[in-house]
């Protein structure tokens, strides 16, 4: 881990939310704006062209871009035009919300997921491994927004225990968390298996089972740290695609957070909140992905060796 | 087979069959065999891929994987092995009984140190816990001594990708030493390696049982290994003992067809010829094995009753096989 390797790694990282955000910038200036959203349908063209100058709508694509690219590096995102406050803080007033929800959610796929693939790997081939299997390929193979409404049908419309969106209390969160721990964490239970049968299978258990160690101190020392890596990788990436993800489960329980509103500002053509989502999106994503390398150096000594010798 | 020297028995094989559930049709890999290791010998097991010889070693410290089932037993200390608790066997495991495999690379765990590796080994040792002045890094630094290893203090750190082949090998006997076993198995511990770092290898075992007195079980397809580094000999073949004996009366005037026909396999250098002699054919799968003596398919000397009936155990001496139409002595094995 040397600071060219660093260097490298960021400049990188900076060149790809470069792209993210241009690419979304010309997409969304491709795909109309947002005068109709915020003055109606009924508006005069004279107030049309009022509201276009005022938020510089009615520059070419090329001189927005410049504007927009100026600005950001000057550390200022751009206003939201439907709240008239910065974008990022229109984000940001959201971020919390939907932080909490993943925080809570990822904590319990981790736990559940690896947890189900360690005990199915263990059990390989016996009714336990297939029981569990059976269970993980029917969570992943349904949808979230399967998933989530067919909750919202038993809990919220059938049975009336749980509220169907919204938020402020803790009954707010069950759904939403319940409804992403279900579907994730059979991903992560089908790879969690994978990765430790792929070790189990490997000549240097025998060597320990040879060596004279007891079934239970192997997948302690020798399985478990060495299926953690494939494991790490994963998760890293999963991380990114949960945040991601969070726009289907916010928008199917009204959750007030970055989802959400990513969904409100895409309809509404609210450039800049969408362009800082994005970024943000793209950052966490490259962030988790760093994590990721730097904590392989500690598992896996051929990857820290080989950078060493970079 | 009957002992015939009084050297006290360390473990005894008694019509051990091995297979696998789901494959071969559920045949057999290893089909009745019996087999005698003396403390302090080192026995070889020869024979060509798929004869049973890893398959017969595996089981003897039931490491078969969860598909393997064994008949038979495997006597150590008067106890069979294959019936002992899973306690009792992990006890046994590196402490009485230790293995060393053939690709010795991917046989260490590629993301712990070599020291880390061996000394997980140590610390198995009752012995070495019970004594609270023990040092298990200089006990670690002092096993990689004796197998060899040059400057052990800086290899301690290293990891297996760090390492040769030849060396990787050394670091699988000095963990495999860590618990001090009367038995090392050692299943083709040298068929990944160069000629010159075998002949090392070889050595080292050697020395081993010079200076431990450890018994030593040699797995090899190389008669060459065999008549360099063994007392005694087992030729092995679709999963049965053919011939068995000291080494050298089993490799200078073999009875078996087989070990005659492994024997004339064999390029000499004091005899140029064209031609390398070839066995005809190939080792049939255990399903497919005749009835009778399996190599009877691919044998020259193959009289009436070979293929249906299985040949009866002929003692000569302190050398048995198991043949209807035996080699005359003095046939010399070249083609």
């Amino acid at each position: 881990m040397n600071s060219a390797y660093i260097i490298r790694k960021v400049l990188r990282a900076i060149l790809t939310v470069w792209m993210v955000t241009t690419f979304v910038f010309l997409i969304l200036r491709l795909s109309g704006d947002p005068t109709v959203s915020v003055l109606g349908l009924e508006a005069s063209p004279e107030a049309v062209e009022a509201f276009r100058a005022k938020w510089g709508l009615d520059k070419p694509i090329s001189v927005q871009y410049f504007d927009f690219i100026s600005n950001a590096i000057k550390g200022d995102l751009g206003p939201s035009i439907l709240e008239g406050r910065s974008a990022l803080k229109a984000v940001l007033s959201r971020l919390p919300n939907t932080l909490i929800l993943m925080v809570i959610t990822t904590s319990l796929t981790f736990i559940v997921g690896i947890s189900l693939g360690l005990l199915a790997s263990l059990y390989h081939n016996t009714n336990k491994d297939r029981f569990i299997m059976v269970i993980a390929v029917a969570g992943y193979s349904m949808p979230t927004f399967v998933v989530g409404i067919l909750l919202v049908l038993l809990f919220s419309v059938k049975l009336g225990w749980l509220p169907s969106g919204g938020s402020g209390t803790w009954a707010h969160f069950i759904l939403p968390v319940l409804t992403m721990t279900l579907v994730e964490s059979a991903v992560f239970a089908r790879f969690t298996r994978s990765a430790m049968l792929e070790v189990l299978y490997q000549p240097y258990i025998k060597t320990a089972l040879a060596k004279g160690l007891s079934w239970w101190q192997i997948v302690r020392r020798h399985a478990l740290p060495n299926a953690s890596i494939p494991i790490v990788t994963i998760m890293g990436f999963w991380i990114g695609l949960i945040i991601a993800g969070a726009v289907i489960t916010e928008s199917i329980f009204g959750w007030p957070g970055i989802g959400r509103l990513l969904v409100y500002s895409v309809k509404h053509r609210d450039y800049n909140v969408v362009q800082v989502i994005v970024m943000f999106i793209s950052c966490s994503m490259i962030f988790t992905n760093l994590m990721v390398d730097i904590l392989y150096g500690f598992l896996d000594p051929r990857v820290s060796i080989e950078r060493g010798e970079e | 087979m009957s002992t015939d020297q009084n050297d006290e028995l360390l473990l005894e094989i008694k019509n051990l069959s091995v297979g696998f559930n789901g494959s071969h049709k559920g045949m057999p890999v290893v089909r009745g065999i019996n087999l005698e290791v003396r403390t302090g010998e080192i026995l070889g097991i020869v024979g060509e891929s798929g004869s049973g010889k890893s398959v017969t070693c595996f089981s003897i410290i039931r490491l078969l994987g969860e598909r393997g089932w064994t008949e038979g037993e495997v006597l150590f200390d008067g106890e069979n092995l294959l019936e002992s608790s899973e306690n009792e066997i992990v006890s046994v495991r590196g402490k009485e009984i230790a293995m060393i495999f053939q690709d010795a690379q991917s046989s260490l765990n590629p993301v712990q140190s070599v020291g880390r590796q061996l000394v997980e080994a140590l610390e198995l040792r009752k012995d070495l816990a019970n004594n609270s002045s023990v040092d298990y890094k200089n006990e670690a630094v002092k096993l990689l001594g004796e197998v060899g290893i040059p400057d052990p203090e800086r290899r301690m750190k290293e990891f297996p990708h760090q390492l040769s082949g030849g060396q990787n090998q050394r670091v699988m006997i000095a963990i495999m030493l860590a618990g001090n076993p009367r038995l090392l198995i050692a299943d083709e511990p040298t068929t990944a390696l160069d000629v010159t770092i075998q002949a090392q290898i070889l050595r080292l075992l050697k020395k081993l049982r010079k200076e431990r007195n450890m018994t030593i079980i040699l797995v090899t397809h190389d008669l060459g290994v065999v008549a360099e580094t063994c007392d005694r000999a087992a030729v092995m073949y679709g999963g049965r003992i053919m011939e068995y004996g000291p080494v050298e009366e089993v490799l200078v005037s073999p009875r078996h067809p087989y070990t005659f026909g492994l024997l004339s396999s064999k390029p000499r250098i004091d005899k140029r010829s064209e031609k390398l002699y070839t066995i005809e054919g190939v080792v049939p799968s255990p399903e497919k094995l005749p009835k009778g003596c399996p190599f009877s398919e691919r044998c020259l000397y193959v009289v009436g009753s070979c293929r249906d009936n299985s040949p009866p155990l002929t003692n000569e001496g302190s050398r048995h096989y198991f043949c209807f139409n035996p080699i005359e002595e003095g046939t010399i094995w070249t083609q």
